[in-house]
């Protein structure tokens, strides 16, 4: 009986709650808090929020929406071209290496290199993955990811707003054996490591946008970084 | 349910659970070894189906056209394959990937692949045999497809079990009534069938989503993997039987001690099977122990490296089919082409003689399309061409520890370029220790006094005392690799350690 009367009461509680969330989300949704990719009619200035530096953005791309330094954007998908713009604290640029802004940056782009290797997602196989589903069967003690396809075609010197940095290129392959070019520039400004990358599959897409990201690179300029009354 | 209930239904299931497992098991084991050369095919629709992975999987791992360098080393190692193993290397697809990594793997459809990493740790051609016959014996065991069911035992029966344990937990709660649309009253009408239908259907969709999902791709993918990260340690062992079979323990004893011994110093151990400590401790012992038996054995010596003629099952079944007064020929040598030149056209290059009659004629011409090429340089000579990508790529990657030992071990028969001692004053740059530091400048102030104007060695040096604080010293050496550099890059990156010097100059004044 008791249980009878217990399940009787419930739906009308749940009701209740579910209207009081679908209200609450119809009304986030209309407030327009909700993250999409924002169209770039026209060519676009963009400050990051710590005004370290000023891109263009092309018309015609589409830019993630971030609210931090990071800049992504892309014109047919993250997976076609990106460009984007990254930024570390000089303590978290590179693990178990000292940064700082008299780093030579052709010791930046050797260790920029490495993270990329070790960043690859194809073939990496982590402690946890052993733990479950067929992997399981063979476990493996001190998994660690293995080096990927990486490779690197050039580390060339480099300036990018009166900075020495570094410009390096390499190329990768995801799981289907589609070649990625990579061109990475990599510099210390404003006690920050900056990483202005361009990507985009070798077959077709990595040239036909080569032009915008020698644009986007010349166009960009690097600032004093400046949080509270700032002139601009 | 009371307590007793409960065990007996634990070990219903737990029966089931056997049940299921040994007969994967047994279907896994009913893949026995391919017994001759010609026998290398799939059998069944998933054998079948795991080749064709396999082919997918392959340019995971094979990109582009490797370089000069790599291709010589290849068709060196296909030589030593063919040689050693003429029957079973016609099923063999080798090839060398550039990859520093320790890496030896093959698939189902029998690919197989070493990686320059590997082949810098195999200074000769008995080295190459032993990781080669390790792989050949995963391809002839069908190790493979032998996995897929046990991974399919081992995966069904933890369905199995983790459906027991949460029937055993939730059996009694309301909750649990719920979750299956069965009210109480139906459990007391019908004696609790529903609820044990709805239990089996359930058990039933788990068994059926886990048999998909060994089938999909991922779960064939993960199989292919394997082969990189090592099969199950029995499979290991059997690989591990036939190379000791084949070529005795020295050979092997001693190239999987070396590949321990840099396991070991590696600072990031990496778990690729050549790579593994653990399991390359396990190669060791199993080594030692037939090494032990047989010592023990008065009769029989150890095993020499066997040649064409000698090889197992394999070769011998295959020369049993052809017929009894057939002439072999061996698998590297000339191909003979027979041509029949009719009597009434006048053969090629031939000078028509007065008053002879025409005949037919029978000639052999040769050494038209040899089955595998013969290389002019010997393996070992065709190594110091890779091993500077591989150093380089070693200390890249941060394995420093690692590339230092590879780049200091004394190599038989093996000559490294005398610019591996640049990359040698580089890792040891890297390493922590200070006695390594003196050492690189050492290194470095060595090979100028023999190559002085080498601009790698003056920019490497130069970048060494800045860094220790030697500006004057610094500023020499750079300013001279920048007058030496052919390089325009290199140049722009000593122009950056210049105009780090004049910075420091301006700042200290």
């Amino acid at each position: 009986m008791n249980l009878a009367a217990s399940t009787s009461m419930r739906p009308a509680v749940q009701t209740g709650g579910v209207w009081w969330r679908i209200s609450l989300v119809v009304c986030w949704l209309l407030s327009g808090c909700a993250p999409t990719w924002q169209n770039v009619r026209k060519e676009e200035t963009i400050k990051g929020p710590s005004r370290a530096y000023v891109a263009v953005i092309p018309e015609g791309w589409k830019r993630a929406p971030t609210d931090s330094d990071v800049l992504l954007i892309t014109r047919d998908g993250v997976f076609l071209q990106q460009i984007s713009i990254s930024r570390y604290r000089l303590s978290e640029a590179f693990a178990g290496e000292k940064v700082t802004a008299d780093t030579p940056p052709e010791q930046l782009g050797q260790w920029q290199l490495k993270r990329f290797k070790e960043d690859e997602p194809d073939l990496v196989r982590k402690v946890s993955e052993e733990s479950k589903g067929v992997l399981a069967m063979f476990p493996v003690a001190n998994a660690r990811p293995l080096s990927g396809s990486t490779e690197k075609t050039a580390l060339r010197p480099f300036q990018i707003g009166g900075k020495d940095a570094f410009r390096l290129e390499t190329r990768s392959y995801n799981s289907w054996g589609l070649a990625y070019t990579s061109q990475a520039i990599g510099f210390v400004h404003e006690d920050a490591y900056w990483l202005v990358r361009y990507m985009a599959p070798s077959l077709y897409f990595a040239q036909l946008d080569q032009h915008t990201f020698e644009d986007f690179v010349q166009k960009l300029q690097l600032k004093a970084s400046c949080t509270l009354f700032c002139s601009d | 349910m009371s307590p007793v209930h409960r065990l007996l239904t634990s070990i219903r299931v737990g029966t089931l659970m056997v049940l299921l497992s040994g007969s994967s098991l047994t279907w896994g084991m009913a893949y026995a070894p391919f017994p001759d050369a010609n026998s290398i095919k799939p059998e069944d629709e998933l054998e079948e189906r795991i080749w064709q992975e396999s082919d997918t999987l392959r340019p995971q791992f094979i990109h582009a056209s490797p370089p000069e360098p790599v291709v010589a080393l290849q068709s060196s190692i296909r030589e030593i394959l063919v040689r050693t193993w003429p029957d079973v290397s016609r099923h063999v697809n080798l090839f060398v990937v550039p990859n520093a990594d320790v890496l030896a793997l093959s698939s189902a459809n029998g690919d197989l692949i070493l990686s320059t990493g590997m082949l810098m740790r195999l200074d000769t051609e008995e080295d190459v045999r032993v990781v080669l016959a390790r792989e050949i014996a995963h391809i002839i065991n069908r190790h493979a497809v032998r996995s897929v069911y046990v991974a399919r035992a081992g995966a069904s029966a933890n369905v199995v079990f983790q459906t027991v344990v949460n029937a055993n937990s939730l059996m009694g709660t309301v909750g649990m009534l719920a979750s299956f649309q069965v009210s109480p009253e139906m459990l007391i009408a019908d004696g609790g069938k529903a609820l044990i239908q709805a239990q089996l259907g359930k058990l039933k969709d788990n068994m059926a989503d886990n048999f998909i999902r060994s089938m999909s791709a991922s779960g064939f993918e993960a199989m292919v993997k394997t082969s990189l990260f090592g099969y199950s340690e029995s499979l290991e062992r059997e690989a591990d039987e036939a190379a000791l079979q084949q070529l005795g323990s020295k050979p092997f004893l001693r190239v999987m001690q070396r590949l321990l011994d840099e396991a070991q110093s590696d600072e990031k151990p990496f778990s690729a099977f050549y790579a593994n400590a653990d399991r390359l401790q396990a190669r060791i012992e199993q080594g030692m122990r037939v090494d032990k038996t047989l010592q023990s054995a008065p009769s029989t010596s150890a095993p020499e490296p066997k040649t064409a003629g000698a090889q197992p099952i394999v070769a011998s079944a295959a020369r049993a089919s052809l017929p009894p007064d057939s002439i072999e020929l061996p698998p590297a040598g000339p191909v003979a082409s027979v041509v029949i030149v009719d009597g009434g056209e006048q053969a090629e290059n031939e000078a028509p003689r007065a008053g002879e009659r025409p005949s037919t004629d029978i000639r052999a011409t040769a050494l038209l399309a040899p089955l595998a090429p013969p290389q002019s340089r010997h393996y070992s000579e065709l190594l110091p061409d890779v091993a500077l990508d591989v150093f380089q790529s070693e200390l890249e990657l941060g394995r420093t520890h690692r590339a230092v030992r590879d780049m200091e071990r004394r190599r038989e028969g093996v000559h490294l370029p005398d610019t591996s001692a640049l990359l040698l004053a580089k890792g040891c740059w890297s390493l922590p220790e200070p006695s390594q530091k003196s050492r690189a400048t050492q290194l470095l102030q060595n090979y100028l006094e023999h190559s002085p104007d080498d601009a790698t060695a003056l920019k490497l040096l130069g970048g060494i005392e800045l860094e220790q604080g030697q500006d004057a010293l610094a500023r020499t050496h750079l300013e001279k690799a920048r007058a030496k550099t052919v390089d325009e890059d290199e140049r722009g990156f000593i122009d950056q350690q210049l105009h780090r010097l004049d910075k420091k100059k301006a700042s200290t004044s």
